[in-house]
C-alpha cells in the first residue's frame, strides 16, 4: 500500500515538475519564438508585395489597369459580367467611403468630437436639447468601417489575381471560363464557397464584430463617469496597468486570480479523482445493484443546477436547517458564509456534490470498455490489483479524459453559477480586496459586479481579456503535453 | 396503449396551457396601453404628432396654478412608475385630462421599478418614457447620462413650496432637474407581540423576547452601516450631502462609529441578515425587530400581520459616552423627471413637464398619502402628516429630524461598494483598528478623484 502511495506521489510530483518545466520553458522560449514569428510575418509580407509587383510588371495593360480600376482585367479578357461585378464593388466602396466610411473612420479615432448640449434661449430659461455624437456608436461604426475596408481589400486583391490568371491563360491559349461557368462552378465543385459565405457573414456580424468591439472597450475609459452620450476616449493600456501594475487594483486582482486558479484546481481534480473512485467502486464485480447506485448519483444531474445550489445556500445559511439543529442542540450558530475560509470550503464541497456524478458517469463508460483480457494477462503475469490499476486502468482513463480535464479546468475558471448562486462572491470586506471583490469572488463574478453594480465597463472588459489570456495559456500548455495530443496514434 | 398515453399527455398539456394563460392574463391587462376617450390614436405608442397650429399660444401654467382649457393639441406621452402605483396613476391621468378638455391626450403607463429606471433611461433615452418617477440618489447618474431635462422656472414656485430636503434633492449645480412628491425614511420594524420598548438599542438587545435574535440589520449593505457614521457625526459630501468637494472620512468620529460597529459583532442578540431573508425571519419569529428601508414595509406588514409595529430608529450609546444618541437614518425623496430627448417636439416636452408637475402637485401628494401612505413633501401637507393618524407616515416625519438625505451626486457611485465592504469588514473583524485610517483615506481619495 505504501509503495503505491509512494509511486503515486512520485508520479504527481513528476507531473508537477514537468508542468513547471514546460511553464518555464514556455516563457524562456517566448522571446525566441516571438522573434521567429515576427521574422515569418515579415517574410510573408515581403513575399506578398513581391508577388503583386511581379504581377504588375509581367501583366499587360488590362492587368495593370486592374490595380486602379477593378475589373479592367476581366473586361480586357471579355469577361463582362465579372468585370461589372468588380467595378460595382469598387464604386460601391467609394460611395460608402465618401458618404459614411470616412466619417466613421475619423469617428473611430476621435470617438466623437461634439457631444449633446442644451440650447438656451436668451431671456427665457427654456432649453432645447441638441443631439451630438455618441462614443459607443462612433466605436461601433468605426469597427464596421474597418471590416468593410478589410472586405474590400480582399476583393481588390482577388480582382488582381483573377486578372493575372486570365492573362496567363490567354497567353497559353486556354479557354477562359465564362461568367456562366463561374456561376455553375459555385454550385458544383466550389459549392463550399457558397455554403461558407453565409456562415462567414454570420460569424463576422455576430461573433467577430461584437468581439472586436468588446475588446476595444478595454482600451477606453468607458464607465459610469464617461458615458456614451457624454463621450469616452481612448486611454491605451491604462486599464491593464491599473489591474496588474503596482498601484491601483493589483492588490485585489492578484488575490482574486490566485483564488480563481486554486478553486479551478481543487474543483477540477477533486471532482475528477473522486468521480473515478466512485466509478471504480460501483463497477466492482461483487457490488450488488450497480444500476441503482448509478441512478442514485445521476439523480443530482436531473435537478437543475441552480435549484440545488440555491437549496444548498438555504441549507447551510444562518437560518437554514443545519444551523437550526445546532441551535436546538444548544450550540452557537454561525454564518458559515461570513468567514472567507469556511465559505471557500463550502463552495468546493458543494461543487463536489454537483460535479462528481458527471465524472463518475464518464469514467464508468470508459471502465466498461477496457478489454478484460488485458487484466487477465496481467493477472497471469502476477500483477497485483494496484499494479493493474496503475498500469492499465489509470492510463486508459487519463488518455480518454485528458482533454475533458482541460475543458473542466477552463470551465471552472469561469464557473460563474456556483460562486454567484452560493455566496455571491462574498464575504465582502476582506483585507486587501476592494472594488466589489469578496473572499470567494472569481475573476468572472468580479467582472459581473463591475459591469452591473458599478458600471465600470472599461475594467470589466480588461478583466475579460485577462481571464481569456489565463485560460488560453493554461489550456495550451496542458493540452500540448497531454498524452491524448502527443500520442494520438497510440490508442488501442 | 400508446393512444392512451398520448391522450393523457394532451390533457396534461392542455391543463398546463390553461394555467399559463391564467397566470399571464392579469399582466396583460396591466401592461395594456391606457388610451383615454379624448385620444385620437388607437395605440398610445405611435410617434408624437405635432400639435395643430391654428390654436393661439396659451401660456403654459404650472400644475397647481390656473388651469386653462388647453390649446387643442394632440399629445402622446409615456409615463413610467412603480408597478404598485399604476392604478393610482391612471386615476391621476384621468383628472389631468379633465383639466384640459380641448386637448387630445394619449397616455401609456408602463411599470418600471425605481431601482431599475435609471439604467433603463440612460441606456437609450430616446426610447425611454417622457415622464418617469425615480429616487433622488439617481439624480447625478441621470444628469451625467444626459437623460434629464432641466425644470423651467415656470415650476420653481411649486418646488419652492416643498420641504427643504426635497428642494435639495431636486437640485443639481443650482438648477432644478426634477419635481419631488414623496419623502421616505428608514424604519425600525418590530414584532409587537415580542417587543414593547424599542426606544434604545440597549433595551432592544437586552429584552427577553424568546426569539433567536432581537434585531436584524443587513450589515453587508453600506446603506445601513453608514447610519452609524452619520450618528457619530461624520458628514458625507458636506452637511447637506450635495458638496462634492467636501470629503472628510478619516477622522475621530468615523473611528467612533467603526468601534461601535465592531462592538455590535459581540452582541449575541443582533444578527446581520440579508434583505431576502428578512421577511421570512420576521414571520417565523426568529428575529423580533429589523432595521430596514421603506421599500420593505408592504412585505413586513404581510409577514407580521396584526403584530406589525413600526417606530423611529432606536438611540445608541457609543463606547465611553454617558448619553444616548438618536440613530440617524438615510432619507430619500421620490421625484418626477422629464427625459431629455433630442428628437421630441419642444411643445411635447413642455406638455410632459406640465404633466410631471401635475403628478407631483399637492392634491396628488394627498391622494398618495391616503391611498399608499406616502409621506408628502409639500410643506403644509408634511406638517399635517404628523397628525394624519397613519403610523408609518408619522414615524417618517418624526425621524426626519434625525436623517440625512441620500446624496444624489454622481460621486456617490464610488461610495457604496468601498464603504459597505469596509464597514462589513470591520463588523466581521476583518479590518482591525490599525487599518481604519488607511482604509478610510483610500475611500476618501477615491471620492475625490
Amino acid at each position: 500500500m505504501t509503495a503505491f502511495f509512494h509511486s503515486l506521489f512520485a508520479k504527481i510530483a513528476g507531473w508537477c515538475k514537468k508542468f513547471g518545466q514546460n511553464f518555464l520553458a514556455f516563457f524562456r522560449n517566448l522571446p525566441q519564438n516571438l522573434k521567429k514569428l515576427c521574422l515569418n510575418i515579415g517574410r510573408g509580407i515581403r513575399d506578398w508585395f513581391l508577388r503583386y509587383i511581379k504581377i504588375f510588371r509581367e501583366g499587360d495593360l488590362g492587368v495593370r489597369m486592374s490595380y486602379l480600376v477593378m475589373g479592367s482585367g476581366a473586361f480586357a479578357r471579355k469577361q463582362i459580367a465579372k468585370g461589372i461585378a468588380y467595378l460595382a464593388i469598387e464604386l460601391l466602396f467609394i460611395f460608402y467611403m465618401i458618404f459614411n466610411g470616412a466619417g466613421a473612420i475619423r469617428g473611430f479615432f476621435t470617438l466623437g468630437t461634439s457631444f449633446t448640449y442644451d440650447l438656451h434661449f436668451v431671456g427665457t430659461d427654456e432649453t432645447v436639447p441638441v443631439a451630438g455624437d455618441d462614443s459607443m456608436l462612433c466605436l461601433l461604426f468605426g469597427v464596421v468601417a474597418i471590416l468593410v475596408i478589410a472586405g474590400f481589400l480582399v476583393m481588390y486583391f482577388s480582382n488582381i489575381r483573377s486578372a493575372s490568371e486570365a492573362y496567363e491563360n490567354s497567353i497559353v491559349g486556354r479557354k477562359l471560363p465564362t461568367f456562366k461557368d463561374d456561376l455553375r462552378a459555385l454550385f458544383d465543385n466550389k459549392f463550399y464557397v457558397v455554403l461558407l459565405f453565409v456562415a462567414l457573414i454570420g460569424v463576422i456580424a455576430f461573433t467577430v464584430l461584437p468581439l472586436i468591439f468588446m475588446i476595444l472597450i478595454a482600451f477606453t475609459n468607458y464607465d459610469r463617469d464617461h458615458t456614451a452620450t457624454g463621450g469616452f476616449d481612448w486611454v491605451g493600456f491604462q486599464n491593464f496597468g491599473s489591474l496588474v501594475g503596482t498601484t491601483g487594483l493589483s492588490t485585489t486582482f492578484f488575490p482574486v486570480l490566485g483564488w480563481t486558479l486554486l478553486w479551478a484546481l481543487c474543483a477540477t481534480f477533486l471532482n475528477y479523482f473522486l468521480g473515478v473512485a466512485l466509478a471504480l467502486l460501483i463497477n466492482k464485480k461483487d457490488i450488488k445493484g450497480q444500476k441503482i447506485w448509478r441512478t442514485f448519483f445521476v439523480l443530482t444531474i436531473a435537478i437543475p443546477q441552480f435549484v440545488s445550489l440555491l437549496l444548498m445556500r438555504q441549507l447551510l445559511g444562518e437560518f437554514g436547517p443545519i444551523m437550526e439543529l445546532v441551535r436546538q442542540a444548544g450550540g452557537n450558530a454561525v454564518n458559515l458564509f461570513n468567514n472567507k475560509h469556511t465559505a471557500r470550503l463550502i463552495v468546493i464541497l458543494v461543487n463536489l456534490w454537483v460535479g462528481i456524478p458527471y465524472s463518475m458517469l464518464i469514467t464508468s463508460g470508459i471502465l466498461m470498455n477496457i478489454p478484460a483480457d488485458l487484466y487477465e494477462s496481467a493477472r497471469i503475469d502476477g500483477a497485483g490489483k494496484l499494479t493493474m490499476f496503475r498500469k492499465i486502468t489509470l492510463p486508459y482513463i487519463m488518455f480518454v479524459t485528458g482533454p475533458y480535464l482541460i475543458t473542466q479546468f477552463i470551465g471552472n475558471i469561469n464557473n460563474f453559477n456556483i460562486i454567484y448562486l452560493l455566496t455571491g462572491g462574498g464575504p465582502f470586506g476582506q483585507a486587501g480586496l476592494s472594488d466589489g471583490a469578496g473572499g470567494t469572488s472569481l475573476l468572472v463574478t468580479w467582472l459581473y459586479s463591475m459591469t452591473l453594480d458599478s458600471q465600470n465597463y472599461k475594467l470589466a472588459s480588461t478583466l475579460g481579456i485577462l481571464t481569456f489570456v489565463v485560460s488560453a495559456v493554461v489550456s495550451l500548455l496542458t493540452y500540448r503535453h497531454s498524452s491524448a495530443s502527443k500520442n494520438e496514434e497510440d490508442f488501442q | 396503449m400508446k393512444k392512451r398515453v398520448l391522450k393523457i399527455m394532451v390533457m396534461v398539456l392542455a391543463v398546463a396551457m390553461l394555467f399559463v394563460f391564467a397566470a399571464c392574463s392579469p399582466e396583460i391587462i396591466y401592461v395594456a396601453d391606457f388610451t383615454g376617450e379624448g385620444a385620437s390614436h388607437a395605440g398610445g405608442n405611435t410617434t408624437p404628432s405635432t400639435p395643430s397650429t391654428g390654436g393661439d399660444d396659451q401660456p403654459s401654467t404650472g400644475g397647481d396654478t390656473n388651469p386653462t382649457t388647453g390649446d387643442g393639441g394632440t399629445y402622446n406621452l409615456t409615463v413610467w412608475c412603480a408597478e404598485e402605483d399604476m392604478e393610482m396613476i391612471y386615476g391621476m391621468l384621468e383628472s389631468y385630462k379633465a383639466l384640459y378638455p380641448t386637448n387630445k391626450y394619449s397616455f401609456t403607463v408602463q411599470p418600471q421599478g425605481e431601482d431599475t429606471v435609471t439604467s433603463a433611461v440612460t441606456r437609450d433615452v430616446e426610447s425611454a418614457a417622457d415622464v418617469f418617477s425615480f429616487a433622488n440618489d439617481q439624480l447625478g447618474l441621470l444628469i451625467n447620462g444626459n437623460a434629464l431635462t432641466q425644470i423651467p422656472s415656470t415650476y420653481t414656485a411649486q418646488i419652492n413650496k416643498q420641504i427643504d430636503v426635497a428642494r435639495i434633492a431636486a437640485s443639481y449645480n443650482n438648477s432644478y432637474y426634477a419635481i419631488p412628491y414623496s419623502y421616505e425614511n428608514c424604519f425600525l420594524y418590530y414584532n409587537k407581540s415580542l417587543l414593547t420598548d424599542v426606544s434604545t438599542m440597549e433595551k432592544i438587545l437586552s429584552a427577553n423576547t424568546g426569539a433567536n435574535f432581537n434585531l436584524g440589520i443587513d450589515m453587508n449593505d453600506g446603506y445601513y452601516t453608514t447610519m452609524f457614521l452619520y450618528t457619530a457625526g461624520v458628514e458625507i459630501f458636506g452637511p447637506q450631502g450635495n458638496d462634492p468637494s467636501s470629503v472628510d472620512l478619516d477622522n475621530e468620529n468615523a473611528y467612533k462609529a467603526c468601534q461601535y460597529i465592531m462592538d455590535l459583532h459581540n452582541q449575541t442578540k443582533l444578527v446581520s441578515i440579508a434583505k431576502n431573508d428578512q421577511s421570512d425571519s420576521l414571520r417565523s419569529g426568529r428575529v423580533a425587530a429589523m432595521i430596514s428601508g421603506p421599500h420593505m414595509i408592504a412585505q413586513f406588514k404581510n409577514a407580521l400581520g396584526s403584530n406589525f409595529g413600526v417606530a423611529m430608529l432606536p438611540s445608541i450609546r457609543f463606547a465611553g459616552e454617558s448619553k444616548d444618541t438618536q440613530l440617524v437614518s438615510f432619507s430619500g425623496v421620490k421625484m418626477y423627471g422629464v427625459s431629455r430627448k433630442t428628437n421630441r417636439d419642444s411643445k411635447l416636452t413642455a406638455e410632459a413637464m406640465r404633466l410631471a408637475a401635475y403628478l407631483a402637485n399637492s392634491e396628488n401628494q394627498q391622494i398618495r398619502l391616503e391611498e399608499r401612505e406616502f409621506c408628502p413633501t409639500d410643506e403644509d401637507l408634511f406638517d399635517d402628516a404628523l397628525n394624519s393618524g397613519i403610523e408609518a407616515v408619522e414615524v417618517v416625519v418624526n425621524q426626519s429630524e434625525y436623517s440625512k438625505l441620500k446624496p444624489g451626486l454622481i460621486q456617490m457611485g464610488k461610495y457604496w461598494t468601498p464603504m459597505g465592504d469596509f464597514l462589513v469588514g470591520v463588523y466581521n473583524f476583518n479590518k482591525p483598528e490599525s487599518t481604519w485610517s488607511t482604509e478610510l483615506k483610500k475611500i476618501e481619495d477615491k471620492l475625490k478623484e
